[in-house]
């Protein structure tokens, strides 16, 4: 490779979408292995996987969604609710119940919640800032509400290494995690699913005059984000052995704050499940990076909220010059 | 009578099109100025001009003999000068009242509360004085009809301090009763020295209401008249079209083959809520068929309402003798219509999509195997079709904004021959793209036809239609004629009978 074609892919590099995360995700751990000797080692790193992989399951359902013009601010309490049902199932069944059930019952809540969502935006035409923020109350009291606002035990043992444990030394959350963030990446950028949430976001209007059923569509979009959030539901329930009615608060949050940091258009039409990807490990690492060298609980907040401020501001700037 | 508003020498050049070139036009205080010519002949952007919605490339405007500059709408309104396009000033969730004192209420003190009473006075005075004093200034602007909003709008210019009123198609959505209630306003307005500019198409109401008149033709000033008994709708039509020497517009005709769709009495709403009934048309296999009427008669809605896109009031759509139920586009591209519409950028296209997806979009399933996108298929036939298009290769890999207009129609074209629609439906094809591409899509949508295709071409432009049709339909505001075999009409035969004018030529056969 001779010096020119090594400027130009430095250069495509910077103005892609994923300098940004990338960049930063390199200066902080740089920062971080020169200030806390930690971070750098091997249980570290398992350490940061295992906490990134559900925020990374949820975000990935919310990339798709983003780019095709939708949000969904359900998912977290998808995520409880979920939980809570397998729970529930586990604690009825007579015999401890079977993985495969409990399986099968988180995928199926996924879908309805999902659906239930998709159906609002898409045929009853509201908005789905507020209208996943309504549904959020209600999956959330819902899951307070069977669960007694108790946390439930009982949890099948089979169920529970399914999602958690340890393949040689990777977490399989992690796993479960990278194969889902893999095939959305596949979803998106190759097939007819992926297409349609690329139009929908850039412009609904012209997929309707050609004859696509969008509201169809926009349905299937919530509810491969429900079933995500269910997946991630799965995960959490079956790494802390117990199904929280209040788990998974704010993770929509974050979920949004990685899908943006990673460069997908908030208001749809472009979208990288590899940059969700980045954005995630960035936000893990740092705040993994902040309880290694001790700053107080009270300031991490604070550091995250600057962090994610920092990487949209730039990425905004970025796409200004791309485009100018 | 002196002069209010003086504009000389006035140029606009818009991408290398003269909008407008040279024109000068003045004004009277007291007098209603018809404003006349044909789609795209410069009226609306002169008004533009004046109302600080565009910045002339040359010359003056004077208001009662000093110069002035209107670079934004804010210069022209300080000015008094304001459009009266309701559904842009007036706030339908606001009282009449309030809509009418916007931005000028009446404060009782200092600290900026609003003296309620005194407004409500002075409007239901104003009101009075335009002769609509049944109008509740405490009712919501929304449930108004259409003209009294238009006489609140009225008002609230007089409150801003208007002099000078341009009305754009103010009739348009009124019944007759109301065009004569506006009508009296206008007049009243007009007895108080202030001026209106009056914009229509409707020749008998610009004779009937308006002191003087102005006809612009591609960009020039024709005439400035006094309106006397002398002057009948028929000069009006000759001063905006000339002496037309007809362009070509390459076409070969075709035999066409058997009645691919078959509208039968359809009627519909047009977005400015006037309703049209008794719609029916046909086009064969290998045919192309034209719609044509004046801007804002309904041909848009019409062609929506074939697509799917609104609702019929009534009427049936035949596809090849069947009867279709046709209530989306999901529905009509499934019937084999495709429908390349008139507002590409805003709805046919995906702007920041490469051109490839653009024109897949109709045909996933042809390059998906178990919905995975084959890139290699998807690849080659959008080099296919955009080599028999005389597309440049390189285009289907990049962002479809990025592209002319021409290129973009022709996406949009590749997308609807991708997606194998039998019918097309063209809406306004050439609007926006320059004169050597709009021969050029005449070409296509020749060549399509030669193909077998059935063709529906919805479009204002009267040489355009005369040149690619093979028949020809017409809605007027008096409903829907035709159809005209081509040679039947030419290009003063059709303007007659867009304009509404009785015992217009042209033999009509069934």
């Amino acid at each position: 490779m001779n010096k020119n074609t090594l400027q130009q892919a430095g250069k495509r590099f910077l103005l892609s979408e994923y300098s940004g995360p990338t960049i930063a995700i390199l200066v902080i751990g740089i920062f971080l292995s020169i200030f806390s000797p930690q971070f750098l080692k091997l249980t570290n790193f398992i350490n940061i996987s295992n906490q990134i992989a559900i925020n990374i399951i949820i975000a990935v359902g919310m990339t798709i969604l983003i780019t095709s013009g939708g949000i969904d601010l359900s998912v977290g309490a998808n995520v409880a609710l979920s939980g809570v049902i397998i729970a529930l199932y586990f604690r009825a069944a007579p015999d401890g119940g079977s993985p495969f059930i409990g399986i099968l019952i988180g995928l199926g809540m996924g879908m309805l919640l999902g659906a239930i969502n998709g159906v609002i935006v898409a045929y009853l035409k509201a908005p789905a800032f507020i209208t996943t923020l309504g549904t959020m109350g209600v999956f959330r009291g819902f899951a307070l509400v069977f669960s007694g606002g108790r946390p439930l035990m009982g949890i099948n043992t089979d169920f529970i290494n399914t999602f958690s444990g340890f393949v040689g030394a990777i977490p399989k959350q992690f796993i479960i995690a990278l194969l889902i963030a893999l095939i959305g990446g596949f979803v998106l950028n190759h097939t007819s699913m992926g297409r349609i949430a690329k139009c929908m976001g850039g412009n609904e209007r012209t997929l309707r005059v050609s004859g696509i059923p969008v509201e169809v569509y926009k349905v299937l979009m919530y509810m491969i984000t429900g079933v995500l959030a269910s997946i991630a539901g799965m995960v959490l329930t079956s790494m802390m052995a117990v199904a929280e009615p209040i788990a998974g608060q704010f993770y929509e949050l974050d979920a949004v704050a990685v899908v943006v940091m990673g460069g997908t258009l908030l208001q749809g039409g472009k979208g990288t499940v590899f940059g969700t990807l980045l954005g995630a490990i960035l936000l893990g690492v740092v705040r993994n990076g902040l309880n290694m060298i001790g700053v107080p609980a009270n300031y991490q907040q604070l550091f995250v909220g600057l962090i994610i401020m920092i990487a949209v501001i730039s990425g905004s700037r970025r796409k200004q010059a791309v485009q100018f | 009578m002196n002069t209010l508003i003086e504009m000389k020498s006035l140029k606009k050049t818009f991408g290398g099109i003269k909008a407008i070139q040279n024109v000068d036009l003045e004004l009277y205080a007291g007098e209603v100025h018809g404003l006349l010519g044909e789609n795209g002949a410069g009226k609306s952007t002169l008004m533009r001009i004046l109302c600080g919605l565009e910045i002339p490339d040359k010359g003056i405007i004077k208001i009662e003999e000093k110069p002035v500059e209107i670079f934004k709408p804010t210069d022209a309104q300080n000015l008094g000068i304001g459009m009266i396009p309701q559904e842009l000033i007036l706030i339908d969730g606001m009282t009449v009242t309030e809509n009418i004192f916007l931005g000028h209420e009446i404060e009782s003190n200092k600290l900026g509360f609003l003296n309620q009473r005194e407004m409500r006075e002075k409007a239901m005075d104003l009101l009075e004085g335009l002769g609509s004093g049944d109008i509740d200034p405490d009712t919501y602007v929304g449930l108004l009809p259409k003209a009294e909003q238009q006489i609140v709008a009225i008002a609230r210019r007089i409150i801003q301090g208007g002099k000078v009123f341009i009305m754009d198609e103010p009739t348009s959505a009124l019944t007759e009763n109301e065009t004569e209630k506006l009508f009296t306003v206008i007049r009243k307005l007009c007895s108080e020295g202030k001026a209106v500019v009056f914009i229509s198409h409707r020749l008998e109401e610009v004779l009937d209401i308006c002191d003087r008149f102005t006809v612009l033709r591609d960009g020039k000033r024709i005439v400035s008249v006094e309106n006397t008994d002398q002057i009948k709708k028929g000069h009006l039509i000759s001063f905006m079209i000339g002496n037309e020497i007809e362009e070509e517009f390459p076409h070969t005709a075709t035999t066409p083959g058997e009645k691919k769709l078959e509208a039968q009495n359809l009627s519909f709403t047009t977005s400015q809520g006037v309703e049209v009934k008794n719609v029916n048309f046909d086009v064969c296999a290998g045919e192309v068929v034209g719609i044509t009427g004046l801007v804002g008669v309904g041909k848009t809605e019409l062609a929506q309402s074939v697509m799917g896109l609104r609702k019929l009031k009534d009427g049936q759509i035949l596809i090849n003798g069947k009867k279709k139920n046709i209530n989306s586009p999901v529905s009509a591209v499934k019937s084999g219509i495709g429908y390349v519409t008139e507002d590409r950028r805003g709805e046919g296209l995906v702007l920041g999509l490469k051109s490839l997806y653009n024109m897949t979009l109709s045909s996933l399933k042809k390059i998906t195997r178990f919905y995975v996108i084959r890139g290699y298929h998807e690849k080659k036939l959008g080099l296919d079709y955009s080599s028999k298009l005389n597309m440049k290769n390189e285009y289907i890999d990049l962002e479809v904004k990025k592209l002319s207009g021409g290129n973009q129609q022709k996406a949009v074209v590749i997308r609807q021959m991708m997606g194998d629609s039998e019918i097309i439906i063209f809406d306004e094809p050439t609007k926006g793209i320059d004169v050597g591409a709009k021969a050029e899509i005449a070409r296509l949508i020749s060549s399509l036809s030669k193909e077998g295709k059935s063709i529906l071409i919805f479009s204002s432009e009267p040489r355009e239609i005369l040149g690619v049709s093979d028949r020809i339909y017409v809605l007027n505001n008096k409903g829907f004629k035709g159809p005209f075999k081509r040679g039947d009409l030419d290009y003063k035969k059709l303007m007659a009978i867009e304009f509404g004018e009785k015992n217009a030529g042209g033999a009509q056969y069934e």
